[in-house]
C-alpha cells in the first residue's frame, strides 16, 4: 500500500515538473523586443485634448523617492483567463520601466480567485508593510468592495488605479488617492465585432446568426449583447436565430453549438461575447466541415484567436488593452506617488475615462501579431495620460 | 373501510405492507427509464425535425460521453456513502496536464500517447491521496475531496498559466472526430469504462464488499472485509475516470483548460442520483447510472432545441434531483433527519 502510495505520489510529482517547468512561458522569458510604436497601445492620436502633462520632479526629491522601496501591488481574480494575465504582464512591464529609471521597488502580484474578503485583506496587507509608500492597480471583485479599498488606500496615503467594476454612485474625486478608474466600452467592443462579422460574411450584411452570451445579469455580458442589438438594427439583412448564455466558457459552447447545428443548417455567422465561447463554437463547427464558412467573432484577443483570424477560422476579436490597464494604472499612480501630478487638481474627465480598445481582423492582423503576441507592446510610461485616456467613461 | 381494515389480521396486514413496498420498489426501479422514455416521445413529438435526426443522436451521445465516465466512477462513491468534490478540479487538471504534454501550441513537449497516460495518471493519484487521507486520518470524503479539489484547480492553472495549450498532435485530436458503427469513438470509450465498472460491480467480491459497506460499513468490517482498502480503491477508480473524462475533455475542445470541469460535479452526480442510485449508499449501480445521464443529457439537448433558457435548464435539473432523491431514500435508515 506504501509503495503503492508513493508511486503514485511520484507521478503527481512528475507530470507537475513536465508540466510546469515547460508550460506557458514566464514573464521573464517573454521577448523583450522593441515593437513597431505605431501599433502600441492607445496612440497619442486618441487621447483626449486636455491630458495631463506631469511637472518636472525636483531632483533631490527625485532622488529621495527612488531610494525609497515602493510597493507595487496588481490584484485581480485569477489566471484562469489570459486576458487577465495582460494585467500583470502589463504591471511588470511598468516595473522593467522603473529598474531603467533606478526605482527602488517590490512588486506583488494578488489574485483573489473570486473572494472579494482576500482581494480586501491582501490589499490591507501590504499597505501595513508599505508605510503608504504603495501603488495599486485593482480590478475590483464586485462593485460593493470600492468603497473599502478606496477609503483603505487614501487613508494610507497610497494610491490605486481601478478597473471595470465601480458603483455608480460612488465618485473618483472624492478620495485623493484613488487616481483613476477606467474602464473598455463594452457595448463599442459587442457593436464593432458585431459589424466586422456582418461584413465578412459571403453576402456583406445578410445572413442568419446565433449569439453566445457570458453571464446572464453581468454588467460586461449585457453592454457586450446591448452592443450587438446595437449592430443588428443598422443591419436589417441579419437575422439572430438563437441566443445563449455559455456562461464564458468553451466546453458550455461546444455543447450548445453542437445542439443548434442539429437544429438549424443555415448558419452565417456565431456572434461570441468572449473568445473562450469562441474557442467552443469553432470545435463544433470543425466537427460538421463548417470552420471557416461561418463566421465566428469573440472578444479579449486570446493568442489561439488570433491564430484563427489568420488562417480565416474567425473574422474578428477585440483586445481590451490588459497590457496597457496593467501599466499604464501603475505609471498614473507612480506620477501620483513621485508627485509629479497633483491627484486633487486633476480634471474629472483625466480620473474617470474609456480606454482604447484594439479591434482586430484579417486586415491588420499581422500588425497586431507582431506587436502584441510575438513581442511586447511598446508603452509610453512618462505620458500615461497621453497614451491611455481614450474618451468619455461609459458606465 | 375501517371495519375491514380492522378485520384484518395480523399476517394479512404484513403482507399488505410488503406489497405495498414491493410496488414502490418496483416504480422506484422503473421510474427512470419511464421518465427517459417520456422525454424522448415529447421531444420527439415537439421537435421532430431536429431532435429526431441521426445527427442530433450523435450530438448526444458525443454530449453524454464524458459525462457518463465521470458518473461511473461517482457511482461507485456514492454507493459506499460518500462524495467525491474533487470532480471539476482534477478533470480540469487533467485536461491542462495532458495538452501541456502532448504536442501543443504552449511548448515544445510532444509526449503523445505517454502524456496521456500521465495525464490519466494525475487523476488516479489524486483518488489515491483523497482516499488515502479519508481513511488514514478519519476526515470525511466530503472535506478531503473539497479541499483537495481546490488543489487540482491551482495546479491546472499553475501549469498553464493562464495561456490554455491549443491542441496540435492530429492523430490525438483524431479520436473525437472518429466514429466506429455511426457511434462516436468517445463514446465506445465511455461504454467500455461503464462495462468495466459493470463487471467489477456485479461479477467480483469487490463489487459485494462495496455495496456492503454502503449499506452498513461495520458489518463487512466484522466479516473481515478490509475497508479501507475498499475504500481507497474505490476513490483511485472514481480518480482514474476524471483522468480519463479531463483527457477526453481536452481533446474534444481541442485545448487544455480548468473550464473542462467546470460544473461537471453537479451534472455528472445529478446522473447518478436520477438513475436511482441512493445518496446514502449501498442501493442502486452503474446500468442507473447510464440512464441518468441519458435523462441529463437528453433534457439538455431537448429543451435547448425548445429555445428554453440554461437557467431554467439549470433549475429543472435541480428539480428532478430532488424529487429523485425523495424517491431513493430510505428514510426507515435514518435515525434522524436534519
Amino acid at each position: 500500500m506504501k509503495k503503492l502510495v508513493s508511486t503514485l505520489l511520484c507521478v503527481l510529482l512528475v507530470a507537475g515538473l513536465l508540466t510546469g517547468c515547460t508550460g506557458a512561458p514566464a514573464a521573464a522569458d517573454v521577448k523583450t523586443e522593441a515593437a513597431d510604436s505605431s501599433a502600441s497601445a492607445g496612440s497619442a492620436e486618441n487621447s483626449t485634448e486636455n491630458a495631463v502633462e506631469p511637472a518636472a520632479p525636483d531632483d533631490a526629491a527625485m532622488q529621495e523617492k527612488l531610494n525609497t522601496t515602493l510597493y507595487i501591488g496588481c490584484s485581480f481574480e485569477t489566471f484562469d483567463n489570459p486576458y487577465l494575465v495582460t494585467f500583470d504582464k502589463g504591471c511588470q512591464l511598468f516595473c522593467k520601466y522603473l529598474d531603467s529609471i533606478g526605482q527602488k521597488y517590490e512588486y506583488t502580484c494578488m489574485l483573489n480567485e473570486g473572494n472579494s474578503e482576500k482581494q480586501i485583506n491582501d490589499i490591507n496587507a501590504l499597505l501595513a508593510k508599505s508605510g503608504g509608500n504603495a501603488i495599486f492597480f485593482i480590478d475590483p471583485n464586485e462593485a460593493a468592495i470600492v468603497s473599502v479599498l478606496a477609503e483603505a488606500v487614501n487613508d494610507a496615503g497610497a494610491f490605486m488605479c481601478t478597473t471595470w467594476t465601480k458603483p455608480e454612485d460612488l465618485d473618483v474625486w472624492d478620495y485623493d488617492g484613488w487616481v483613476a478608474h477606467h474602464s473598455p466600452d463594452d457595448v463599442t467592443m459587442g457593436y464593432k465585432s458585431a459589424i466586422q462579422m456582418f461584413e465578412s460574411l459571403p453576402t456583406p450584411g445578410q445572413g442568419k446568426i446565433v449569439a453566445l452570451q457570458g453571464n446572464l445579469g453581468h454588467t460586461t455580458a449585457n453592454n457586450r449583447y446591448l452592443g450587438l442589438e446595437k449592430a443588428l438594427k443598422e443591419y436589417p439583412g441579419i437575422e439572430l436565430v438563437a441566443v445563449e448564455s455559455a456562461k464564458w466558457m468553451a466546453p458550455e459552447a461546444l455543447s450548445i453549438m453542437e445542439t443548434w447545428l442539429a437544429k438549424y443548417d443555415d448558419i452565417d455567422g456565431v456572434w461570441c461575447a468572449n473568445d473562450n465561447m469562441a474557442m467552443g463554437a469553432i470545435q463544433a463547427l470543425q466537427a460538421k466541415g463548417l470552420a471557416g464558412k461561418v463566421k465566428v467573432c469573440g472578444i479579449n484577443a486570446i493568442p489561439t484567436a488570433i491564430d484563427y483570424i489568420e488562417d480565416g477560422t474567425m473574422a474578428a476579436t477585440v483586445d481590451c488593452n490588459g497590457w496597457g490597464q496593467g501599466g499604464y494604472s501603475l505609471a498614473m499612480c507612480y506620477l501620483a506617488w513621485t508627485g509629479q501630478t497633483d491627484v486633487p487638481s486633476l480634471p474629472h474627465d483625466q480620473r474617470l475615462f474609456a480606454t482604447e480598445s484594439i479591434f482586430v481582423n484579417s486586415s491588420n492582423v499581422a500588425e497586431y501579431k507582431a506587436t502584441y503576441v510575438d513581442n511586447e507592446p511598446t508603452l509610453d510610461f512618462e505620458h500615461p495620460y497621453e497614451a491611455f485616456v481614450y474618451g468619455p467613461y461609459v458606465s | 373501510m375501517r371495519n375491514r381494515t380492522a378485520a384484518m389480521s395480523i399476517a394479512e396486514e404484513f403482507s399488505a405492507k410488503v406489497q405495498r413496498e414491493q410496488r414502490r420498489d418496483k416504480l422506484i426501479r422503473w421510474a427512470p427509464v419511464i421518465v427517459l422514455f417520456a422525454l424522448v416521445t415529447i421531444f420527439s413529438i415537439l421537435r421532430f425535425d431536429s431532435f429526431f435526426t441521426l445527427y442530433n443522436l450523435n450530438t448526444i451521445f458525443n454530449q453524454m460521453s464524458i459525462t457518463l465516465i465521470i458518473a461511473v466512477g461517482a457511482t461507485f462513491v456514492v454507493l459506499i456513502g460518500s462524495v467525491d468534490l474533487t470532480v471539476d478540479g482534477v478533470v480540469g487538471l487533467a485536461s491542462c496536464t495532458v495538452a501541456l504534454l502532448i504536442l501543443n501550441g504552449n511548448n515544445e513537449n510532444n509526449f503523445g500517447i505517454f502524456g496521456v497516460l500521465i495525464a490519466i495518471s494525475v487523476g488516479l493519484a489524486f483518488g489515491l491521496l483523497t482516499g488515502f487521507i479519508h481513511v488514514r486520518f478519519r476526515i470525511s470524503s466530503f472535506m478531503v475531496t473539497y479541499a483537495l479539489g481546490a488543489v487540482a484547480v491551482g495546479c491546472g492553472i499553475l501549469f498553464s498559466g493562464g495561456l490554455w495549450a491549443q491542441i496540435k498532435d492530429a492523430s490525438l485530436l483524431a479520436i473525437p472526430a472518429a466514429s466506429f458503427l455511426g457511434i462516436p469513438v468517445i463514446t465506445w470509450i465511455s461504454f467500455v469504462v461503464l462495462g468495466i465498472a459493470w463487471v467489477i460491480q456485479e461479477k467480483t467480491p469487490f463489487g459485494r464488499h462495496m455495496i456492503a459497506i454502503g449499506t452498513n460499513e461495520e458489518v463487512p468490517r466484522v466479516t473481515g472485509v478490509k475497508v479501507d482498502l475498499v475504500k481507497v480503491m474505490i476513490f483511485m477508480w472514481s480518480g482514474l475516470c476524471l483522468g480519463l473524462a479531463g483527457v477526453l475533455g481536452a481533446l474534444r475542445l481541442a485545448r487544455g483548460e480548468a473550464d473542462v470541469g467546470t460544473g461537471q460535479f453537479f451534472t455528472a452526480y445529478a446522473a447518478v442520483i436520477v438513475g436511482g442510485t441512493s445518496l446514502s449508499g449501498g442501493r442502486g449501480g452503474v446500468i442507473n447510472t447510464l440512464i441518468g445521464v441519458l435523462i441529463i443529457t437528453v433534457l439538455n439537448n431537448g429543451l435547448l432545441l425548445m429555445d428554453v433558457n440554461i437557467f431554467i435548464r439549470s433549475g429543472m435539473q435541480g428539480l428532478i434531483i430532488l424529487v429523485a432523491i425523495a424517491l431513493t431514500i430510505d428514510r426507515n435508515r435514518r435515525a434522524i433527519c436534519k
